[in-house]
């Protein structure tokens, strides 16, 4: 694995953080001086499966 | 009877706080039953399930916050109506660093540009739209923990090839705990930072293994969690894979643990052998497996159980040699005082040992040791010597439950959390007098109930005064897993437990072995 693999960059890094979903998650963060983002997350429109699949492909 | 009901439009709520909001209306005297819930479809099934359908909800949508609730009177509806009102006008928490309200981005995307250089995602969204989250970012570069369970198979297969493409971490799904240079995600511990990384596809393993390390001397370099399904055979090992690589060539790696639950045992062999001529020592844990053994390499090494898994992995990192497992006739040896203390005043009706846990990786390491003692033991899950228990909510005989299955914690708070549920079921079970030993787990930490150690000491001292008026003697075996650093205050947990007469042990291990020596002496 190279030096800079972004996995090896991860753990020679400060974490930053991006929360989805549960705010509990995180409360212990501000105490650990960890730097963290909570996303005002909402389910998409629809439950339509098909539609849910096609979201999936557009991010690929 | 009155009913309540409230639709709340665009008003999303993660589930823990939903089920704090239901615990607060279900402590109302006088509110017979409640649901609050998103209206997804899977939980519009389960208000109908639970006779709280009606037009209002019916109409709402996933987006939607739904709260019904039935009341004996008209006063105790208005208390749950103010009950729900107070929640709703507190203030809402801050995002972190910043320190001040303000409008929550709604994207990752939003959010990165929010926070620039943000590294890790945590998703715990409902599992069907957790993969979605996922997919989004892994897509723009970041690494993610995915807390999240019910995630469909040929998602997370998907997901972990993109996370491969890309050289990114993908955690989970139902990855619950994890350490991350030193900062503990999801249910985890404060646990020192050392030379031992850790790979586990076992939640509550990986904790009691992180806990035990730091309490012999050492530490944790990175402990990653890769989801229970890893080491399935369509998954393929692809986070334990990833995982190794990066451990293999960390500078501050010295010793590998690599644990799972149940796994493809062709999936978990191709994986140790990955380390290729890595000079690193790996200790391996593959319960159902027996390749191990039969791996001719001198840094490979087997544990036998979940305390080995950590005194090998110290020893090694301390260059001295790895001590044999613990056996029953250790543990008879060792603690022959309190066995004989604890087993010298059973009532001719006392005969069973109930074994009741949050964690499932300690279940399954008790479903593995207890059979040594007793015959007939039922579980749930059934598990390799034992015998399935019917009706999970029913002990029988000789029994050991997983209190965190899925049948207990639908629509309800993880035991871990919330120790209501457990409590409940210990007072029931030795109402008959029939209890020779309870076996207990309590995990601390991140996550975990701020106090579990006193609610439990209650019913403990009242179940062993009960058992002494008629003349018995009720005995507690309790392992705690945690350190001095985690919030609840480790050394004043395990006074409250003693004080009230549990047996605290060392391990989970430990403790399942003396729990057996004292239900069949």
């Amino acid at each position: 694995m190279p030096e800079k693999s972004p996995i090896l960059s991860l753990f020679a890094a400060r974490i930053k953080v991006i929360n989805v979903g549960i705010e509990k998650l995180v409360d212990h963060f501000k105490g650990l001086g960890v730097e963290f983002v909570q996303v005002d997350w909402k389910p998409p429109a629809s439950t339509n499966p098909e539609i849910l699949e096609k979201l999936k492909s557009l991010t690929k | 009877m009155e009913t309540y009901t409230e639709v709340k439009k665009s008003t999303y709520q993660d589930s823990m706080k939903l089920m704090q909001l239901q615990a607060i209306l279900s402590g109302i005297p006088g509110i017979i039953s409640c649901g609050i819930a998103m209206a997804t479809p899977e939980n519009k099934a389960t208000f109908r399930e639970a006779g709280l359908m009606n037009p209002q909800i019916q109409e709402a949508g996933p987006s939607d916050l739904c709260i019904v609730f039935q009341a004996v009177s008209k006063e105790a509806l208005s208390f749950g109506v103010e009950e729900i009102n107070k929640y709703f006008l507190a203030k809402r928490p801050t995002s972190g660093y910043f320190g001040q309200e303000q409008v929550f981005p709604k994207s990752i995307s939003s959010a990165l540009r929010r926070l620039p250089g943000a590294n890790l995602v945590i998703i715990s969204v409902p599992g069907q739209y957790a993969a979605l989250e996922a997919r989004k970012a892994l897509s723009q570069g970041l690494h993610v923990f995915l807390f999240s369970d019910n995630v469909p198979l040929r998602d997370e297969i998907e997901l972990k090839e993109l996370a491969r493409e890309k050289g990114l971490l993908l955690m989970g799904p139902d990855c619950g705990t994890a350490i991350l240079s030193g900062i503990p995600l999801g249910f985890s511990n404060v646990v020192r930072r050392g030379k031992i990384g850790i790979i586990g596809a076992s939640g509550s393993g990986m904790q009691e293994v992180c806990c035990l390390i730091h309490r012999m001397g050492e530490g944790v370099s990175q402990a990653i969690g890769t989801g229970g399904r890893d080491l399935a055979k369509e998954v393929g090992g692809k986070t334990f894979l990833m995982a190794m690589e990066a451990l293999l060539a960390d500078k501050e790696t010295e010793v590998l643990v690599l644990m799972s639950k149940h796994c493809d045992e062709r999936v978990a062999q191709r994986v140790v052998e990955s380390a290729g001529e890595s000079r690193k020592a790996i200790v391996g844990f593959f319960p159902n497996t027996q390749f191990l053994p039969q791996i001719k390499h001198e840094k490979i090494y087997a544990a036998a159980n979940l305390e080995h898994i950590a005194a090998s992995s110290v020893a090694l990192a301390r260059g001295a040699r790895i001590p044999p497992p613990l056996t029953r006739e250790k543990v008879s040896e060792q603690m022959g005082a309190v066995i004989q203390a604890e087993t010298s005043k059973f009532s001719s009706e006392q005969k069973y040992l109930r074994a009741l846990f949050t964690g499932g990786t300690l279940a399954d390491e008790a479903n593995e040791i207890l059979p040594l003692f007793l015959n007939q033991m039922y579980s749930y899950p059934a598990y390799g010597k034992t015998l399935p228990l019917e009706d999970p909510r029913l002990s029988k005989e000789h029994c050991i439950v997983d209190l965190g299955e899925d049948v207990f914690t639908k629509g309800k708070l993880h035991p871990i959390i919330d120790p209501t549920l457990r409590l409940e079921r210990i007072t029931k079970e030795m109402e008959d007098g029939s209890i020779r030993v309870f076996l207990l787990d309590i995990f601390l930490g991140y996550g975990a109930h701020p106090d579990p150690g006193s609610g439990l000491a209650k019913i403990i001292a009242e179940g062993k005064r009960a058992y002494e008026k008629g003349g018995g003697y009720l005995s507690f075996v309790i392992s705690l897993a945690g350190t001095e650093g985690d919030p609840q205050n480790y050394a004043g947990q395990k006074e409250k437990l003693e004080k009230a007469g549990a047996i605290v042990t060392e391990s989970s291990t430990r403790a399942a072995f003396l729990a057996g020596l004292i239900g069949s002496r």
